[in-house]
């Protein structure tokens, strides 16, 4: 206990905190900016840390992707320009209440919620990682299809006014997913000889395409016909635009919810943020007491998409340190820089990496205080983005999307991928088809495929092996009560 | 005035003339990374171009295109100048292997290989939780149930695990796994009985979460003698992974040498050798570009007798 304590009282030292600080600015910022995402920060910053103490080091990159994390809110919140595929789920309340003239609130709630979720999955990770991390790698890729086909079923209550279009967007955004190469057999799918399809289309390019510049052109359409409308004058006498503690304390269960399924989803490798946000969001529009409000600008919806997806990042960490799985791109670049910095994920970490372990823990303790902080400050520089005229951000925005595409997702390939989703982004949003299903089929399709054909494979030989899985079946099993449910309640849920 | 005229046409003389005797390098190169950043390929790459910059005086400048084993990058860098201000980092069997697939237009023929950095060790993984304890024990295993669970993370693993059931005449259900985090997942879990493993498999088993039957590569597990290689179990076939260096086809033989001997220099760093053995885990190794390409050469025979041999 006591080299716990003392370990976390080193990671206090100026040089550690100094390093936190940076790394949540540069992840805020970044984050902030359309096109360029959290794991984008840690890339970059990587080489940065090469030269740093290893406490110092890995600090910084934890500040990078838990201030990536909120950043990533800012951009979908204030300009509908979502980053990352997950921070579509935050565009659905936060927008509406940006544009309804609250951007203040709307932001907050993304803070508040984000540090909440956050802060709960890291307590999870300081207290249980070691037993929750043997629990987690009970699941396998029985397990995995089962969640994911239980998940989609839930989620499919998002799918908005028209259930066959939703459909429809989700089996599209699964078909687009199939490119490239199969995951059995290496031969390449729908690659058309490309070699920069060989891993797919670039995710982050297809995302930004489909979801931000449809509403760059959108609003660029409105030009100088633009005027503050009556809504907006009434954000600017303050007051209104605030999130009271009242009102946060009210949202608590939302949140609470969002951080146990951020966690749950964290916990459990190659799941991911997507998946929790969107997740918490179905989950919130099944029990909130109003939702009909929710994808109108509701707070509530915020909280759940933000607590949901940074309490993903925690939690992420329990399968990284103690058994070296990384559960998304973000942990996927913690490993390498753990690696630099001479630790090594495993079993043993906590007894033979004490120090540097628990000096984690601090950094991350500090990291979400610092989030707070630093977010806070900024929440009144941020929101005056809206007020901005559109005809002078919105060109900046496209322009910031296809630097960031250029550089973060290999050049003018994916600039060229990005911009023909853009096309198609534009022709969903005319014909109002759902784009948030369009990504939930893009970002799930490959892991339901994958995971079903694991399934199948390891349970070719030996059929009867199925009964050694009764979450599966459980769950399995569930699934067509849930649709029935959703279905049931569809005309409460449905905002129309 | 006149003067400062002459002087210049001077200059500008120089200028023109330059190219004939200057020093290569005089501009900054262009290092491109088959491999996405932050993870232990780019970081040895980092490393290295770190050195290079001081033994060359230049900026290096890295950028990553990863995807598709290293493919990516190759297709990339081939179509450029050969004139050495644009090179490539990827790995040994995007030359040797990759193109036997088929899915590739390129051959190892169309590079210039500048030099192998180091190796790659990679190998046979079980769960703790696994009935046996050794390859032996896996084989008979797999014979007295039918089958054996495998998890795959390339198609160089599979075809050497579809070799080996072959030769062994056992049923080898592979089971394909995303990047090693999922063949690790599937391991550790127990969910399959084997599973192909970079070197960060050594360092989890000295931790005792699970049990290392084999190692792929030609040169076995220096600290674990008691791990056999494929080669001493006696099937002849093994898995030779090491970081190339390469640029496009017909490169420049100056540029070629300065950037080979500069890479010579940047393997002996104390930064990079620490890098190698202790936290990637690899083995030292240096190749010059002709052995480097001689080398790839015969490996591609040996992976073309390995395929023949499963599709016979």
């Amino acid at each position: 206990m006591d080299i716990i304590f003392a370990a976390m009282l080193d990671a206090l030292s100026l040089t550690t905190f100094l390093s936190v600080v940076l790394g949540v600015m540069i992840g805020i910022v970044i984050g902030a900016v359309p096109g360029l995402n959290a794991p984008m920060a840690i890339a970059v910053a990587i080489p940065l840390t090469f030269t740093m103490a290893p406490l110092a080091a890995i600090g910084m990159l934890v500040g990078v992707m838990k201030g990536g994390g909120f950043g990533g809110a800012i951009g979908a919140i204030l300009l509908n320009t979502p980053g990352e595929p997950h921070s579509a789920a935050t565009t659905l309340d936060g927008h509406p209440l940006a544009k309804g003239g609250k951007p203040r609130k709307a932001l907050q709630t993304a803070l508040y919620s984000s540090v909440a979720g956050d802060s709960c999955s890291d307590l999870v990770l300081i207290l249980l990682a070691p037993t929750l991390a043997v629990f987690a790698l009970r699941a396998g890729p029985v397990e995995l299809a089962a969640i994911l086909v239980i998940s989609l079923t839930l989620i499919a209550s998002l799918s908005g006014r028209s259930l066959t279009k939703g459909i429809f967007a989700a089996a599209l955004g699964a078909f687009l997913a199939t490119v490239g190469v199969d995951p059995e057999t290496a031969a390449p799918r729908f690659t058309f000889g490309q070699v920069d399809l060989f891993d797919g289309l670039p995710l982050a390019a297809v995302a930004i395409g489909v979801l931000a510049v449809p509403e760059i052109i959108l609003r660029l359409q409105e030009g100088r016909r633009y005027r503050p409308d009556a809504s907006r004058a009434v954000a600017n006498s303050e007051g209104d635009d605030r999130l009271t503690f009242g009102e946060f304390l009210n949202l608590r269960r939302t949140v609470l919810r969002g951080a146990g399924i951020g966690t749950a989803i964290g916990a459990l490798p190659g799941l991911g943020t997507t998946l929790a946000a969107f997740l918490s969001y179905a989950a919130t529009k099944r029990f909130s007491t109003a939702p009909e409000k929710l994808g109108t600008g509701a707070t509530e919806g915020i909280a759940a998409t933000e607590s949901a997806n940074s309490a993903v990042s925690g939690a992420n960490l329990i399968p990284l340190l103690t058994l070296g799985i990384p559960g998304n791109l973000t942990a996927a670049l913690l490993v390498g820089a753990f690696l630099i910095h001479g630790v090594t994920p495993g079993p043993l970490i906590f007894q033979r990496d004490t120090s540097l372990v628990y000096g984690l823990f601090a950094a991350m303790i500090m990291a979400n205080v610092m989030v707070l902080i630093i977010g806070s400050l900024g929440l009144r520089a941020f929101a005056l983005i809206v007020k901005v005229p559109p005809f002078v951000i919105y060109p900046i925005v496209l322009l910031l999307c296809v630097v960031g595409i250029y550089v973060s997702q290999g050049g003018f390939f994916a600039v060229g991928v990005m911009l023909a989703f853009a096309v198609l982004g534009f022709f969903m949003l005319k014909l109002e088809i759902s784009i948030v299903c369009f990504i939930i089929g893009l970002v799930l399709g490959p892991m339901i495929e994958l995971s079903i054909r694991q399934s199948v494979i390891l349970l070719g030989r030996n059929p009867a092996a199925i009964l050694d899985h009764p979450f599966a079946l459980v769950l399995f099993a569930a699934s067509p009560f849930v649709a029935w449910l959703l279905i049931r309640d569809r005309n409460r849920l449905s905002d129309g | 005035m006149k003067h400062s005229q002459t002087l210049a046409l001077v200059a500008a003389t120089m200028a023109f003339a330059a190219p004939a005797w200057a020093d290569f390098p005089e501009k900054p190169i262009n290092l491109v990374v088959g491999f996405r950043a932050g993870g232990g390929s780019d970081t040895a790459a980092r490393i290295l171009a770190a050195e290079m910059e001081a033994t060359l005086g230049q900026k290096i400048i890295v950028e990553n295109r990863g995807g598709a084993g290293g493919a990516v990058a190759t297709e990339y860098v081939r179509a450029k100048d050969p004139d050495g201000y644009s090179i490539g980092f990827a790995v040994a069997t995007t030359f040797s292997f990759t193109p036997l697939t088929g899915s590739v237009a390129y051959t190892p023929d169309d590079v210039t290989f500048i030099a192998t950095t180091h190796g790659y060790r990679t190998v046979m993984a079980a769960p703790l939780e696994a009935p046996f304890d050794d390859w032996a024990g896996m084989l008979e295993t797999a014979k007295e149930r039918g089958w054996i669970n495998y998890a795959s993370i390339i198609p160089l693993d599979r075809a050497i695990m579809q070799y080996v059931g072959k030769k062994e005449d056992i049923a080898v259900n592979i089971v394909p796994t995303r990047g090693g985090a999922g063949a690790r997942q599937a391991v550790l879990g127990g969910h399959v009985d084997l599973a192909f493993s970079g070197s960060n498999a050594l360092p989890m088993m000295e931790d005792g979460a699970l049990k290392v039957v084999a190692a792929l590569n030609p040169e076995g597990i220096e600290e674990h003698p008691g791990i056999p290689t494929l080669d001493a179990l006696g099937y002849g076939v093994s898995a030779v992974e090491a970081a190339v260096f390469f640029g496009p086809d017909d490169m420049d033989a100056d540029a070629v040498a300065t950037l080979e001997s500069a890479l010579a220099q940047a393997v002996q760093s104390d930064t990079f050798k620490d890098f190698v053995n202790n936290k990637f885990r690899g083995f030292e190794t240096f190749k010059t570009g002709t052995e480097t390409a001689d080398g790839i050469a015969s490996d591609v025979r040996a992976y073309r007798g390995l395929l023949d041999f499963i599709s016979e």
